[in-house]
Order: structure tokens, then sequence, then C-alpha cells
């Protein structure tokens, strides 16, 4: 019973810590790029220019997006919603991208998938990521008045809030972003090193210790097997030697070590003579007519 | 006539000459290169005379030479001209090929019994490690980039596979200096490590004797290799370039089918890929590349963090035995053990511990932190790549 508790407990544990690890990584999601006024810039997969936003995992492990909402904010005040659904490509690994179109609903090529919102941009003012409440905001971005046609604004490493990039890059770094290479940026974010080699030693010492307590059960699963071994040739051999054969055995002990010390020490004898054994039976291998040449032979 | 025709003949044997003497490395010699061609010398020396690792130190030093015989640019010799063959020798380094065979070999010849027999001991192994993260934060206050700084730190691990492995990732420039100063700390354990030990510890801890380790069954053996990879991988899986070929260079000797692959690993492979990774890199020291003032702050990092992972070692299990029971305590000479270094480390804790106490056999406690330390550097150096690469 008290194992089941036990059990009970460390399971909730495990799925408290999960939630929070996955609560923790959505919060690592940053609205990294957008393009709002796309007239010949990159199309969709249908080969619609509809305008699109990027979201970027800024953490170093997978989040799933679906559930989430991306909520956008119109001049008259109105906000409208939609839901990310479920899908394989709403999780992101780390460090990675993920893009969502803003179709015009009024718009007749255009297809519905997982990557399309269904809202339009048309006199939008904000744009927001909400978490799958529905409540918290994880990210949200200003839209610039008069939007260029095919520019895209974007966050970049060393400036501050949306900045107009060269030129648009769905699906990978912003340009100013990739000038900054990743350890300089964590140069700039643990700048003593101090984190680094706290976060590192808790890793090493981590997986270590892991190996050491399933080294330490299994080593003591594998003592008690030896145990049982053990006992089990103890109960097979006590018979016999409460019999009251103990001189029959070390007599048997005594005759094998007898013999295996003679066979040991014997040797074939040696005649010391080198002999061949000529063999005259016809063979292919010896037949003189196979042979290739001529003038190997012999005279 | 035939003045003139001596004297036409005399001109275009001189100007023939003068070419070959502008060939010649006497003619291209600089400064940097005697410099060089003399730490080499010294490498030889040390690996010949005084049989400090000559099986790194003899093809590195060569190495050295070969790396610094003057000549001009074209001629596509050089390590660093496009199609040289040195420069395709050197690709293996490169792009990080040779460090995960070496760790292939260095699979197939460890037995981790030590380990398995006492298993507490591999917490030293994680506790070295410091080493490696105190001098990235000294690279770090001295100006180093945090790629740079991340590359210096794994000297401490005092690996050198691990430590060209990781500087080829991060900071291609300084990987000859990184991989000479881990290859000259390692083989100058018996020197650094002995002075850290004895000021660190006291009389009575160094006489401590620990309990004979059980036997392992070979059913142990096997699983090792198998639980190892899968945790230290799924938690640093950026480790998996050394990690998974230890590891499978381990199941190769231990599961005892595979005997003739396991020695192939052990020896055959081992040793051709050890003789092209110590003269490329030996060769990798150009003067021009290697005599910096970073390469020289390179070395003195280098140094410190084989002090501080000696010191982390043996106060962890000085700390760790707050904790023990009468009996069951470890002896602090055995904590310098926790970084690689492979076997020199344990025999410095044997010959330590033999010079207090003449019947206290160290040797093999100590091979267990010693091989944990290799598993620590090498998860260590994955946690650098993924934050740092």
């Amino acid at each position: 019973m008290r194992k089941t508790i036990k059990i009970a407990i460390l399971s909730l544990l495990c799925t408290v810590a999960a939630m929070s690890v996955q609560a923790q990584g959505v919060n690592n999601v940053r609205i990294n790029e957008i393009l709002v006024n796309n007239e010949n810039s990159s199309t969709d997969v249908f080969g619609v220019h509809a305008p699109w936003m990027e979201l970027f995992n800024n953490g170093y492990e997978r989040v799933t997006v679906s559930g989430c909402y991306v909520g956008v904010t119109y001049a008259d005040g109105s906000e409208k919603r939609c839901v990310i659904p479920s899908d394989k490509n709403t999780t992101l690994g780390p460090l990675s991208f993920l893009v969502l179109y803003f179709d015009n609903p009024a718009e007749p090529n255009t297809s519905r998938t997982n990557f399309h919102t269904g809202l339009s941009l048309e006199n939008a003012t904000m744009v927001k990521l909400y978490q799958a409440s529905g409540k918290d905001v994880i990210d949200s971005l200003v839209l610039p008045t008069n939007a260029l046609a095919d520019v895209s604004y974007g966050m970049a490493a060393d400036q501050e809030g949306l900045v107009q990039l060269d030129y648009a890059s769905m699906g990978s770094a912003n340009e100013v972003l990739s000038l900054t290479p990743r350890h300089e940026l964590f140069r700039q974010r643990d700048p003593k090193g101090g984190m680094m080699a706290l976060v590192a030693m808790s890793v090493v010492f981590s997986a270590l210790i892991l190996i050491f307590l399933v080294l330490k059960i299994l080593g003591k699963v594998m003592i008690a097997r030896s145990n049982k071994g053990e006992e089990k040739v103890a109960v097979a051999v006590e018979p016999t030697a409460a019999a009251g054969n103990s001189k029959d055995a070390e007599l048997a002990a005594a005759i094998a070590t007898a013999l295996c010390l003679y066979q040991s020490d014997s040797h074939d004898k040696e005649s010391y003579v080198i002999t061949f054994d000529p063999s005259f039976e016809h063979s292919p291998w010896s037949a003189k007519s196979s042979e290739m040449t001529e003038g190997s032979r012999i005279k | 006539m035939f003045n003139m025709i001596l004297e036409a003949g005399g001109s275009f044997l001189l100007e023939n000459l003068q070419q070959f003497w502008g060939y010649t490395g006497f003619h291209n010699a600089e400064i940097g290169n005697i410099i060089m061609i003399v730490i080499g010398l010294i490498f030889l020396y040390l690996g010949i005379a005084k049989k400090f690792e000559p099986m790194l130190l003899v093809p590195i030093g060569f190495g050295i030479l070969i790396g610094n015989i003057p000549f001009y640019d074209g001629l596509q010799i050089g390590i660093y001209e496009d199609g040289s063959v040195f420069n395709y020798l050197y690709f293996g380094v490169v792009k990080g090929v040779y460090p995960p065979l070496i760790f292939l070999g260095i699979g197939a010849m460890t037995d981790f019994s030590a380990l398995l027999s006492n298993p507490k001991l591999m917490l030293i192994g994680a506790a070295a490690q410091f080493g490696i993260f105190g001098a990235y934060i000294l690279a770090l206050a001295l100006g180093f980039t945090g790629a740079e700084a991340g590359a210096i730190g794994i000297i401490g691990g005092a690996d050198g596979p691990t430590a060209i492995f990781l500087s080829s990732k991060l900071a291609p420039d300084l990987m000859g200096a990184i991989a000479i100063s881990a290859y000259s700390y390692m083989a100058l354990v018996l020197v650094i490590q002995p002075p850290v030990m004895k000021l660190l510890t006291t009389k009575k801890e160094r006489l401590i004797k620990m309990r004979p380790p059980r036997p392992v069954s070979q059913t142990e053996k096997i699983i090792f290799p198998i639980i190892g990879l899968l945790l230290t991988c799924f938690l640093v899986p950026s480790g998996l370039p050394l990690l998974g070929m230890l590891f499978f260079g381990n199941i190769l000797k231990e599961s005892g089918v595979t005997k003739r692959l396991a020695n192939t690993a052990a020896n055959q492979l081992m040793d051709i890929v050890t003789i092209l990774l110590g003269v490329t890199v030996g060769a990798s020291t150009q003067a021009s590349t290697f005599l910096t003032p970073k390469s020289i702050m390179v070395f003195g990092l280098g140094a410190l963090s084989f002090f501080i992972a000696t010191a982390a070692g043996v106060c962890f299990v000085k700390f760790f035995n707050l904790f023990l029971k009468e009996g069951n305590k470890i002896n602090p000479l055995i904590g310098n053990a926790g970084v690689s270094a492979v076997p020199d480390a344990a025999r410095i804790s044997q010959e330590v511990g033999l010079h207090y106490d003449k019947s206290n056999y160290l040797l093999m406690h100590a091979m267990g932190p010693n091989v944990a330390g290799v598993v620590g550097s090498a998860v260590a150096a994955g946690i650098l790549l993924g934050f740092l690469g």
C-alpha cells in the first residue's frame, strides 16, 4: 500500500514537473518576424502572396504551440483570435521556426491548412500570441504603421524593438540575428560564465549520478543472484558431505590433481628426425600433364 | 667565344642557384619556425628520452617539425594549403573524425570493472570537471570569446581527443595550441598533481585503506555500456560522437563475441588514428598561427585548469567522506584521478599512496574515477558544444 502511494506521489510530481517544463517552454516562443504587406514576396504552398508571421523558439527544448491562440487587434479596438491546431509541425525544436499565414478570407484561392490562421492583417495594429489558457500573452508585436510592400519587420539581437529587415527571411534567422554567433549571445547573457558553470556541472553530476544509481541497483541484483547460486550449490553438495563421504571426495580430488599434473607434464616424444611421406597417388595437383607451361618442368 | 659561352653559362647557373636558394627552407626560415622546431625537439626528447607519453609526444613532436619546415606558398605541401597531402590528412581533425575513432579504441581497451564494483567513485569523475568550467570562467575574464573560452576550458578535462574534438568545432584557430597544451599537461601530470594532492590532504587521510573491490560479473560489464550510452546521450545528445563510440568500443570488448573487432579497434585502428592525429595536430602548429599571445594564455589557462581539476577531485572526496561510514571511506589521494588522463592519473594516486604506506595499493580504486573522468569530460564537452556551438 505504502509502495503504491509512493509511486502515485512520484508520478504526480513527475507530471507536475513535466507540465511546468512545458509551460516554461512555451514562454520561450517569440514573434520573430512579420511581413504585413505581401505583394510580390514569397508565396505559400498554394502560390498565394499571403502576409505571414514567424514564431521562433528561443529555448533549448522542444515546445508545442498547438492549443495556443494567435490574436489580431484592429484599429477599431476589436480583436479576432484563432487557435493553432494540433499538428506534428506545430512542435518547435530548439532554436527553430514556425511560419503562420494571415489569409484574407475573401481570397478565393486560399485553402485552409494548419498554418493558415484565417485572420486578416488589414487595418490591424497589433498581433499577439496567447497561451492555451487564452488569458496570458506569451508575446505581442505592434505592427508598423504604413508597412512597406514586401518588406518584413522583425527582432534584432542587438537592437530594441521591431526593426525593418534587409530582406524577408521566412523560416530562418533574421539577417541581423545571424550576424551575432550563438556563443556571443550566450556570453552576453552570462558574461562571467558562472551560470554556464553551474548549469553544466549540474548536468555532468546528474548524468553520472544517474549512472551511479543504476549501477548500484544492478550491482545489488547481481550480488543477490550470485548469493542465490552459491546457496544452490551448497545445498547440492551438502548431502554428500553429510553422508560422511568426505574422505572419498578428498581421494577423488587427489587423483584428479595427480592426473592433471601428469598430463600437463607429459609430452609427445620427438624423434628429432624430419621425414617426408612421399605420395604417389595421382592427383591433378601433381599431374605433369596439367602444368600450364612446358618450360617450368625440371629435367 | 669560349669566354662568352662561359660567361653566359655562368650567369644562367648563378640565376638558377639563386632561384633554388629562394626555394630552400634556409632562405624562407623565420625566427618563429626555429622556435617551433626547438619546441618539437623538446617534445621528441620528452617522449623518447623521458618516456612521457611517447605514443603521443613523438608523433606530435615530429609533426611540429614537419609543420614548421619553411617554404614559400603555392607548392601545395603545407597543411593549410588546399589539395596538399597533409591537408587531406588534416581533414579528419578539422571535421572531428579522428577523436571519435580514438574513443572507439579507448572503449575497446578500457575495463570498467573498478567503477562497476564501486559505482560511487563515478561522482569523483564528475567533480573533477570543475577544472573545465573554472578555466572557462577565467578565459572569459581574460577577454576570450564564449566559444574560445569553452574550447580552452576543455583542457581541464585532461582528455586529448575530447579537447581536439571540441576545439575543432568551437575555436579551430586555437586547436593547435589547445591540443598541444592538453597533451603536454597530460604528460606532465606527474609533476602537476602530487603537490596539489599533498597540499590538500592530511597524513591520516592519505593512510586510509579502501575495501578491496568486489568481483564484477560479465553480465554487468555487458549492461554497463548500454546503460551508459542511453543515460548520458539522452541527457546530452551533443556528446554522442564521443560517448557513442566509447561505449560501442566497450561493448565490442565485453560482449565476448566480437573479440576480433575489439582487437582491431583497440590496436590497429587505434594506432593508425593516433599516428594520423598526432602528426597532423603537430603539423598544424605552424609558427605563424601558433606563436601568438593567445597561445601563451591558452597554455597558462590549461595549467590552471589542471590544478583546479585535481584540487576539485581531492576536495570532493574529502567532502564525500563526511557522509560515509568508517570502513567505507575513500582515500582522497584517488581524487586526482577524476581528470581523465588514463591511466597516468591513477598511477600517480598509486605512487603517492605507496609513498606514505608501502602496503596501500590504490591503483585499482583510482581506475574507477579515472574512467569516470573520461565519461564526465565527454559529457562536459557535449554540454559546451550544445550551448556554444
